[in-house]
Order: C-alpha cells, then sequence, then structure tokens
C-alpha cells in the first residue's frame, strides 16, 4: 500500500527530502505540482521533483555548501523554491526565505545574519538588490538567478543561471546514483533544516531554526487529523518564506502526496485560485476579508432580487451552521440548506474558486468571529489554527467534525498547552523549535527549562479544552479607565468593513479609544466613482469629506461586534496607505504597532485634543 | 550591418518642411533612438519608414530592399512593426485578442479551413496561442490576460500595446513615445522591458522620445531631429556633450516644449 501510513515505516520519512526519495520511488509518474506557465497547467511528476532536488543538491556541493551552512532564497512562491530549499535540507545545509518584497537594507540583514554563501534570487530586480549590498555581504560567493533575463549583461563573477546550474549539477548526479541517498542517510532529524525569519514586529527579525522533526512533527499529526490524502491540492500563494505556506506547501504535501500547483504571479491569485479549485486552502485574515468585502460590493450592485435572495439565505445560512456546529441542525436545514446551495451558495463558492474546498483554513493572525461565521454560512467552514514560528507553525486547531468560533480549536494531539498565572500561553512537544540563530538570549527567554515554549500571547482555555485567544502579552491596551483591551479585536471589527483595508486601533492610557484608518482605495475608489465623486490618489481620495463620512458609518457600525468600551470614539483616515518601505508594514504585510504613534502622532493627538471628538478629517 | 537604412528624405505639407534631408542608418541589434522638440519630424520619419506618407524624395532600404514606395501593409508583412503614441488598441477585446489580432497578417490558413475549423486550423491557432503566450509571460500581462483592455489603466495599455507590436513578430520595432503619459516608475519598467527586447529577443529598435534624459541612459545611439533637420548623431555620450543639442533642448525648454 502507497500512503502515509507505509510512508511513516520507512527511515526515509525521518527527513523532508527524504520523503520526496519515498514518493518519487513510490509513485514515480504521479503529479507532484503543476505550474501554469505560458497559459497552461503543466504537471511535474514526482520524479521530475525528486530530480531536480537531487541535481540542486549535488549542485550545491560543488559550490563549497556543508552542512550547517545556510542557503537564501530571494523570490516568491515557484517550483525552484522547493528545489533548492529540500536540496540544501538534503545535504545539512539549512534553506532561509527572504520575502522579496524587502528592500535592500533588510535583504543585507538575513544575509548577514546567517552568513549565506549562495543566494537564489527570482529576477533582475532581486539581484539588484545583491549587488548593491555586495560591499556589506563578503561571504556571500554565489547568486543564481531563476529567470536570468536582463542580467547578462552584468559584469558580477557572482551571478549564474539556475538552467546552467541544474544543468551541470545533473551530470555528476547520474555518474554518482548512490551519493544522493548517502547524504540523506547522514542526516539527524534534530539538526536543524530550515530558517525562518519571524516578522519582528516588535524588534529587529530574528532566525527560527526548525529541524526536520519539528516539521515533521507537525505534518503527522495534521494529516490524519484532518483526513489528508493524495487527491488533495493546494495553491501555494502565500510567501514561502513563512512557516504557515511551508507547511501547505511542503511539509503536508510530502507526508500526504498531495499536489501543490504555483500560479502565474501574486496578482492572478484569484484567477488561479478559480482554476485550480483547490481541496485545501490557506487563508490568513486578510485574504478572507478581502473575498468577502468583494463578494460584499458585488451585490451591492446586484439587482433587488438577488440582493434579497442573497441576504436571506446569508442570514438562514449563518443560522444553520451555528445549529450544525452545536450538532443539533434537523431535515428542515438540510432543506434550506439544500436550496441555498444550488441557489446561491455553489455560484459563490465557484466564483471564489472554494468550489471543490473541503479544508479551508485560517491562521497566522487573530480573525474576526463574524467573519467567520459569514465564511460558515454560506458553505466554506474554515477551521482557525494557532500557531507561531517558534512552534513549526501549528499547536492548536479546529477540526472539520467539531469546529468553534472564536476559538482556535484544541492542542493538537501530543503537544501539551498551559497558560502561565498571567495567562500567557505556553506549548511543549516536539514542534518547539530548536532556537534563535546566533541569539542564545533570546531562546532562553522564550523557551525555558523544562522546555516550555513561552508564546507571548494571552489567551484562555475552556471546559472542552478549547483555547481562546484575546490578545499578544505586549499588545494589551489598558485604557485610562484601568479596562484591558485587545486591540486585535477591535481593529477586525473595523476591518469586516469592505472599505476599511487596514485599523489600528488606539487607547493605552487614553480616556477612550481610537483608531487609525486606512481605507481599501480600490473598493472606496469604485465607490466614489459611483457617487461622481472626483478624485486623482489615494492621498485626495482619504480627505474628501464624503468619505470621511462613509468611514464614519463604519465605525459606527463596528460598535455592534464590540462592548461600549472597545468601541472607538474617534478615528482618522491616514493620509497615505501603510507600506513596508516606510517601516509601517513587516514583511508579512503586519502593521508595526509601535512605529505608529511616531509617525502619525499629530493625528492620534488630534483625537485626543479636543476632549471626546467624533470623526474628522484626515490630515491637515 | 545596417537593418534600416535611410538616405536623404525630404517631405514637405505645402510650404512646412516636414523632413528636409535626413538621413540614418539602423544597425542590426540596436536600440536606436529619434529626438527633437516637438514639431522637429520624428513622427514624419516613422511614417515615411512604415509607408504611411510617400517622401518627397530619397531611400528607405529594410536590409537591403528598397521599400520606399510600397504600400504599409506590405511593409508590416516585411517585419517591420510599430506602436502608436496614441494606442492602437481595441478596447472592447481582451489583452489576449488585441495581441492575437496583432498576429493577423501571420495566419496561413483559408478561410473555408477557418470554417470548418479543420485540423489545419487548429494546429495554427495552437501556434499562434502558444507565440502570444510568450509575449504576455515576457511583458507580464498573465493577469490582464481575460480583461477588455477598455477597462485597463494607461501604463498597462502601453505595455499592451507594446506586446501588439512584438506580437507581429517583427525585424524592426518603431516605437512612438512609449513612456509619454507614463509616470516615473511605469517609465523605469518601460526601459526594462525595452533593454529585453533588444537583449532576449534581438529585436532592432527605432524610438522615437523628446525626453531627452531618458534615451541617454537607453539607447545605443541617438540622432537629433530640429526642425525637420538632423542636427547631430552619435552614441549617448557625443550627444550629451554637443552643444547644438542643448541649445536646440534649451530653446524648446524655454518656449514650454519639455513636459
Amino acid at each position: 500500500m502507497s500512503g502515509p501510513a507505509a510512508l511513516r515505516d520507512d527511515p526515509l520519512a525521518r527527513t523532508l527530502p527524504g520523503r520526496l526519495a519515498w514518493w518519487a520511488r513510490t509513485r514515480p509518474d504521479a503529479v507532484a505540482i503543476r505550474e501554469k506557465r505560458l497559459g497552461i497547467w503543466r504537471p511535474i511528476s514526482w520524479s521530475g521533483y525528486c530530480a531536480s532536488v537531487r541535481a540542486a543538491a549535488r549542485m550545491l556541493w560543488e559550490m563549497g555548501c556543508r552542512p550547517g551552512d545556510h542557503v537564501t532564497i530571494l523570490s516568491d512562491n515557484r517550483p525552484e523554491w522547493l528545489y533548492v530549499d529540500l536540496a540544501a535540507q538534503a545535504i545539512g545545509a539549512r534553506s532561509v526565505g527572504i520575502y522579496q518584497t524587502n528592500p535592500p537594507a533588510d535583504v543585507e540583514y538575513v544575509l548577514r545574519d546567517c552568513r549565506s554563501g549562495i543566494l537564489f534570487c527570482e529576477d533582475q530586480e532581486q539581484v539588484d538588490k545583491a549587488i548593491a549590498v555586495r560591499e556589506r555581504t563578503p561571504d556571500l560567493r554565489h547568486v543564481v538567478v531563476f529567470d536570468a533575463r536582463g542580467t547578462r549583461g552584468y559584469d558580477d563573477p557572482r551571478l549564474r543561471p539556475w538552467d546552467e546550474f541544474l544543468a551541470k549539477g545533473r551530470d555528476p548526479d547520474a555518474a554518482e546514483p548512490g551519493w544522493f541517498e548517502a547524504r540523506l542517510a547522514e542526516r539527524d532529524p534534530a539538526e536543524p533544516s530550515m530558517v525562518v525569519y519571524t516578522s519582528g514586529t516588535t524588534g529587529p527579525p530574528k532566525g527560527a531554526m526548525i529541524s526536520a522533526r519539528n516539521a515533521l512533527a507537525a505534518a503527522d499529526v495534521v494529516v490524519p487529523l484532518l483526513g489528508l490524502h493524495e487527491r488533495d491540492t493546494v495553491l501555494s500563494y502565500l510567501p514561502l518564506c513563512h512557516v504557515a505556506e511551508k507547511i501547505f506547501s511542503m511539509f503536508m504535501p510530502l507526508t500526504c502526496g498531495g499536489v501543490v500547483h504555483f500560479g502565474e504571479a501574486i496578482e492572478t491569485v484569484q484567477a488561479d485560485l478559480r482554476e485550480v479549485s483547490p481541496t485545501v486552502f490557506l487563508g490568513v485574515p486578510r485574504i478572507w476579508e478581502k473575498m468577502h468585502a468583494a463578494v460584499t460590493l458585488r451585490m451591492g450592485d446586484a439587482s433587488l432580487l438577488k440582493r434579497a435572495l442573497f441576504r436571506l439565505f446569508v442570514r438562514r445560512g449563518e443560522a444553520i451552521a451555528r445549529r450544525r456546529r452545536e450538532g443539533r441542525s434537523g431535515p428542515l436545514d438540510r432543506l434550506v440548506r439544500f436550496i441555498g446551495d444550488i441557489l446561491v451558495f455553489r455560484p459563490l463558492r465557484a466564483r471564489l474558486g472554494l468550489l471543490r474546498c473541503r479544508l479551508p483554513v485560517t491562521g497566522a493572525a487573530p480573525i474576526s468571529p463574524d467573519l467567520l461565521s459569514w465564511f460558515h454560512g454560506v458553505g466554506v467552514p474554515v477551521l482557525e489554527g494557532y500557531g507561531m514560528t517558534e512552534n513549526a507553525g501549528v499547536s492548536h486547531l479546529n477540526t472539520p467534525d467539531r469546529p468553534r468560533i472564536g476559538a482556535v480549536g484544541r492542542p493538537m494531539p501530543g503537544i501539551e498547552c498551559r497558560l502561565g498565572d498571567d495567562g500567557e500561553i505556553m506549548v511543549r512537544g516536539p514542534i518547539v523549535f530548536h532556537g534563535y540563530l546566533n541569539r542564545p538570549d533570546a531562546t532562553r527567554e522564550t523557551v525555558d527549562a523544562d522546555g516550555w515554549l513561552h508564546t507571548g500571547d494571552v489567551g484562555e482555555v475552556d471546559a472542552d479544552g478549547y483555547l481562546r485567544i484575546t490578545g499578544r502579552k505586549k499588545e494589551i491596551i489598558i485604557t485610562a479607565g484601568g479596562k484591558n483591551l485587545s486591540p486585535e479585536k477591535i481593529e477586525n471589527a473595523l476591518k469586516m468593513s469592505p472599505y476599511v483595508k487596514e485599523a489600528v486601533a488606539i487607547g493605552d492610557r487614553r480616556p477612550f479609544v481610537s483608531a487609525l484608518v486606512q481605507i481599501d482605495y480600490d473598493a472606496v475608489g469604485a465607490w466614489a466613482a459611483r457617487r461622481r465623486i472626483p478624485y486623482t490618489s489615494y492621498a485626495d481620495l482619504a480627505a474628501r469629506p464624503e468619505v470621511v463620512r462613509l468611514v464614519a458609518g463604519e465605525v459606527e457600525r463596528s460598535g455592534e461586534a464590540l462592548a461600549p468600551v472597545e468601541t472607538p470614539r474617534a478615528f482618522r483616515i491616514l493620509p497615505k496607505e501603510l507600506h513596508q518601505d516606510d517601516g509601517e508594514l513587516t514583511a508579512t504585510q503586519k502593521v508595526r504597532r509601535k512605529a505608529l504613534p511616531a509617525l502619525y502622532g499629530d493625528l492620534i493627538e488630534g483625537m485626543y485634543a479636543g476632549g471626546r471628538g467624533a470623526g474628522g478629517p484626515a490630515g491637515e | 550591418m545596417t537593418l534600416l537604412d535611410v538616405d536623404s528624405l525630404h517631405l514637405s505639407f505645402g510650404a512646412v518642411r516636414a523632413l528636409d534631408g535626413v538621413s540614418l542608418a539602423v544597425p542590426h541589434g540596436s536600440l536606436f533612438a529619434v529626438i527633437g522638440p516637438n514639431g522637429a519630424g520624428k513622427t514624419s520619419l516613422f511614417n515615411c519608414v512604415s509607408g504611411v506618407y510617400r517622401p518627397a524624395s530619397g531611400r528607405i532600404r529594410l536590409a537591403g530592399a528598397d521599400i520606399t514606395r510600397v504600400r504599409p501593409h506590405r511593409i508590416a508583412g516585411l517585419g517591420v512593426a510599430r506602436t502608436f503614441q496614441n494606442l492602437a488598441l481595441f478596447p472592447q477585446l481582451t489583452a489576449l485578442e488585441n495581441l492575437l489580432l496583432g498576429r493577423h497578417h501571420l495566419y496561413r490558413s483559408r478561410w473555408w479551413h477557418d470554417v470548418l475549423w479543420t485540423r489545419r486550423t487548429r494546429r495554427e491557432e495552437a501556434r499562434h496561442r502558444a507565440r502570444t503566450e510568450e509575449i504576455i509571460e515576457f511583458l507580464h500581462l498573465e493577469r490582464y490576460r481575460d480583461t477588455p483592455v477598455g477597462i485597463l489603466p494607461y501604463g498597462v495599455l502601453k505595455r499592451i500595446e507594446l506586446g501588439r507590436a512584438l506580437a507581429m513578430e517583427p525585424r524592426l520595432l518603431l516605437l512612438d513615445e512609449p513612456t509619454a503619459g507614463l509616470n516615473r516608475e511605469e517609465t523605469e519598467d518601460m526601459a526594462r522591458y525595452l533593454l529585453d527586447v533588444r537583449e532576449d529577443l534581438r529585436i532592432t529598435q527605432v524610438l522615437i522620445e523628446h525626453d531627452l534624459r531618458f534615451v541617454l541612459d537607453l539607447a545605443d545611439r541617438i540622432a537629433v531631429l530640429d526642425f525637420g533637420r538632423k542636427i547631430a548623431e552619435g552614441t549617448p555620450a557625443e550627444i550629451a556633450r554637443d552643444p547644438r543639442v542643448a541649445e536646440a533642448y534649451v530653446g524648446a525648454a524655454e518656449a514650454g516644449g519639455e513636459a
């Protein structure tokens, strides 16, 4: 029998590249990867996948890469990402992803921190960054370019195109057939095999070292828990530098044998998703918010009949989904759901690309319960999970049989969880990471002597063992009135509006809660165009009195999901879009909450200057 | 080796001498820029090369063959493609359809083949689609493939316009102000695409621009026109030093010619 059970008994199963070799031996011609190129989804078999990894591993070795070295990857998701990642792991080196949105200074930080000798770049744009920081990265000896277009004229001797790199590795690999297997056999599953840089909302990023044991402990539990198998499909589209996407594009498929899809570009995700219609889909809250906003806005333009039907069935659907979660839905519910499915939900899910999606999962950041309830109502029962880089991405997960909304699920089998005196969530088990690269001090602060990982999150556990996250330990807002509030909850309530892209709640040591709001340029732009309100840019749009009134209404509406003390009493629209280059967002596009008061001090003080104010215009 | 050879071209509209004895020799595989203030005769030159205008006198040769009095569609068939300042796209068609339309003159099947949807037609469709997809990838147009171009922003349209010209599989590409109306970032992107066309596709390009700084960084060779006459020609370094160029440009700038 092929399949996960047989895999786990094989000695190859101890590492990720070992699992690849196992699939290549067991199901050589089955499809492992599909990549959309020149408009067509092109299949790559397990044996083809493995052959590329073998050649890349051999070539890394020839170029002087040895166990313990760091191989950096500066690229969007593409099959080559996986080849390099697994090749590095196969020879005992560590793969390190760098966000391709990083400015040169942040690229330099990672290259220096891990003293990488070999860097893989996506294209000319990324190569330019490596060249810009050349003087300060003396350890970097080789730069391999996946798409060499535009770099042929460069005279940097470190450069070489990927095609040449891979072709050169194939010959020695073919000449010495047992070499790759010998490297795999040398591997210790407890050695660090990947370094994942944390996003660093507070300080500079830290490189979390993750071992094959960490990664596979998580995968070996998740795969049976969710019932994943060889026919499952995923779309790889979130950054592979992040551990969550690594789980879905590497750990899980290499364990269950599913197919990973790579779309054409970040901008084509929606179309790619519709074409692939994956059975397993990982979204971060921003993705779910965007889908919800797109549907809401579209329905605003629909005919009266459609709108009424939609509203009716969504409301019914949410109520039915709630009863189902509580295990008390009857035959009438099933009938209504069936009708709703035919009339509304199936076409809706087809549009979103979630028609075949059995396991929609959300993670990486807190999500609004109202948003989850809406998705459950339309037949996309999104499962919330919880984890962090330091525990290989996942420690808690809602399961399809008994999901809950507002809770991140129970600890996965084999993982212990307890709460500290201050409510801090602590986790212990084989998923707990190896430590931070070059930072034993930070490692000691994070993992205590008994092996408990201190997550920095605060939460509660209910009688059934479901964990509820209430906030970040260091980011709790304590109002002047002494109330402890979670900024995330307030921000998520605001972000339920299709017109709000980003929100930052303020209120620590203040008389009331207020918010900085970044409007969704596309949605508000369309709204303005429909009302013939002229605008030229984001800044111009954000300052329009009509837009301020629109946002005021949305902020007021957010109060329905919040307690009175949590409801923002004032807001300002940010005069520009937050950007990573300006130090306002992390590479994972999370707001650096600590950085904003310094950047937008005037806006914030303006809200508290006149006592309790209503929303005013942005900027001057 | 010279691909395009223009020899003492004269063209007049009534009393206006649009081109007054202009000669150029564009080498194979080069990126050749023609600059000059508004009204210098740049677009007239293009119109002569592509056969829209007939010059009063002078010769135009493409790879040695005389094309001076050849009709525009024949010149297109000989491998001369052109982008237009004010775009030549069909707004209601998608980006893909616009590109496929650029290949119209390359279709070899007969209309009765097409009506019957024969194997020959199907094979030909697939071949054209595959080539078009390569251009879509080359210019990063994937996300606009199935979007009617009428609703797309101007910067993207400029790129699709370039794609339409590339879809014709030209030997010589005439680009009429490819960056006019673009912001800085879009301009830099366009410059990068033009360099890629030269390096990867090895297509000879003649580029009309009035922004001197843009072509100084980009072109292999630059010719400067002023009032229908070529006042200078040389490498970017030579042109940057040339006092006549500075004069023509400063004069134009003072008259409000440079945007």
